[in-house]
């Protein structure tokens, strides 16, 4: 909560930011899908399933609340405000029907934990891609 | 029971937590917390003694942890922990509801324990005010199901429609030791004094029953219907007496247009009856959301589902609620109601005793953590 009130003069600076900002959704080189779409992004990412369409299961992963790269994803993915999600969130988390996904601190610690736990599937910074990861989508 | 219940939840989790050092990882806490305040305009309580004429924390105080834990790929426990402050009774936490899931495959869990099941839209998770944009979800419908969790098994199937999703869920199970709120009309037979808030512990067995929700990009449709037979032997009823009960109902969240509807019919039979008559009641909310706010208004009824013959007395009632919802920041929010109830028929409709009308002042802050 605290942190989400001081970022909010930062948040203002980074909206401008995102205007040209790329997001790369990444998996490890070794998962065997090759792209994803949006709507099956926002499946797995609202947690209406738990696999990609074809059986390979991918565990989502997101970044921190009031990140650039998190407000960009919610928005363009998701079409849903920070408030909207945490309303959605707290229907399917406490009847028992899912969790929001893991959260991960930024760029580098989202390409460590997918190469690391092979079936997460995580979103970056476009400039961040390097090649210990597969880039499944970018998000103009 | 309760107790029962929670050793054999505490001994299952420590279990797990012994047995599968690396599932400590994926163990998870998320808590929720209302702290409410509410009133009314004359010396007449709600029937439950909560709100009465001097402001009381009561009806809408709680606080919530929910623990869940994936115990591999397949298997995950989740529990409930809830303390709330009620009339009378003090601020003990116990395990409301906990059970096992397992994935039989991609589209379908089954799950054992006491599980909360759905009577209505948000009756899974109806302890946590953040989740829904009222103070209280209206009383002339989610009163009428004594009985929130089943110790028991049910399915989740899950079937992809397009952009939408269909749950079947059926369910079966046991409901013991629940308590029922003991009718100011049966009071007389118990030799208890009129005004006496008292509850009565009652059995519901072979209980049965689906869910079934379409939930698409805009809101869910959904449909419910279970049978039950109920004994009460404080009551003197030890046969088992027949209970049906179903629901219809959706929401909408559309734009910025918020919208919930919906519908139940109860019937019991015999001597149960004439404890818990048979009733059917609706309700519909309408609100809009202007950025942080959102203003709506609900109106709910109450009303008999008896036939001639039967002796119990049903409860008649009228409402109107305007309310507003104020977003403070992510995972928290301020909720303001005003509530005109008139009582119908000649009944005391859900306050203690007769009144033309009284209107309910209430104030609530919701979070989760």
């Amino acid at each position: 909560m605290k942190s989400f009130f001081k970022l909010l003069p930062l948040s203002a600076v980074l909206l401008a930011f995102n205007a040209w900002a790329e997001l790369a959704v990444i998996v490890a080189p070794s998962v065997p899908v090759d792209s994803i779409n949006a709507a099956q992004l926002e499946r797995l990412y609202l947690n209406k399933a738990d696999r990609f369409p074809g059986g390979v299961p991918l565990k989502p992963l997101d970044q921190r609340s009031g990140s650039e790269q998190r407000k960009t994803f919610s928005s363009r993915i998701l079409g849903k405000s920070e408030t909207e999600l945490a309303g959605y969130w707290s229907r399917r988390m406490f009847s028992g029907k899912g969790h929001p996904p893991r959260i991960v601190d930024n760029d580098e610690a989202v390409i460590e934990y997918v190469i690391t736990h092979p079936g997460s599937i995580g979103y970056i910074d476009g400039d961040s891609v390097d090649d210990r990861v597969k880039v499944l989508l970018r998000i103009p | 029971m309760k107790r029962r219940f929670l050793k054999t939840v505490a001994a299952t989790l420590l279990l797990l937590h012994a047995g599968t050092l690396p599932a400590v990882e994926n163990i998870q806490f998320n808590g929720f917390l209302t702290v409410g305040a509410a009133g009314s305009s004359d010396d007449v309580d709600t029937q439950n003694g909560n709100i009465s004429d001097d402001i009381g924390f009561d009806e809408d105080t709680r606080i919530g942890v929910q623990i869940s834990a994936d115990i591999n790929d397949r298997m995950s426990v989740t529990a409930q922990l809830l303390g709330a402050s009620d009339q009378g009774q003090s601020f003990d936490a116990t395990f409301d509801w906990g059970y096992v899931s397992y994935a039989l495959g991609e589209n379908a869990d089954i799950r054992g324990g006491k599980i909360k099941f759905p009577t209505f839209l948000i009756s899974e998770y109806i302890e946590v005010g953040y989740a829904y944009p009222w103070i209280r979800p209206p009383a002339e419908v989610y009163s009428s199901n004594p009985i929130t969790a089943i110790t028991g098994a049910d399915l989740l199937l899950r079937v992809r429609l397009g952009s939408s999703d269909l749950l079947a869920q059926p369910y079966f199970g046991t409901a013991s030791n629940e308590e029922a709120l003991v009718p100011q009309e049966a009071l007389p037979a118990l030799s208890l004094p009129a005004g006496t808030v008292t509850y009565a512990n009652f059995d519901a067995k072979n209980m049965a029953g689906i869910n079934i929700a379409l939930t698409g990009p805009v809101g869910t449709l959904r449909g419910g219907y279970l049978q039950t037979a109920v004994s009460a032997s404080d009551f003197g009823i030890n046969s088992k007496e027949d209970v049906t009960f179903w629901s219809v109902g959706g929401n909408l969240d559309w734009h910025n247009v918020i919208a919930y509807s919906e519908y139940f019919e109860r019937e019991i039979d015999g001597a149960a009856n004439a404890f818990f008559p048979s009733q059917k009641g609706w309700y519909a909310t309408l609100g809009y959301r202007i950025g942080r706010f959102l203003p709506h208004i609900t109106y709910a009824k109450l009303e008999d589902n008896n036939s001639s013959s039967d002796p119990g007395v049903a409860l008649e009632q009228e409402s109107v609620t305007g309310g507003l919802r104020f977003e403070l920041g992510t995972g928290a929010a301020l909720k303001l109601e005003v509530q005109r109830i008139e009582p119908k028929d000649g009944t005391r409709g859900l306050l203690i005793s007769p009144i033309d009308d009284i209107t309910i002042y209430s104030l609530a802050v919701d979070a989760i953590f």
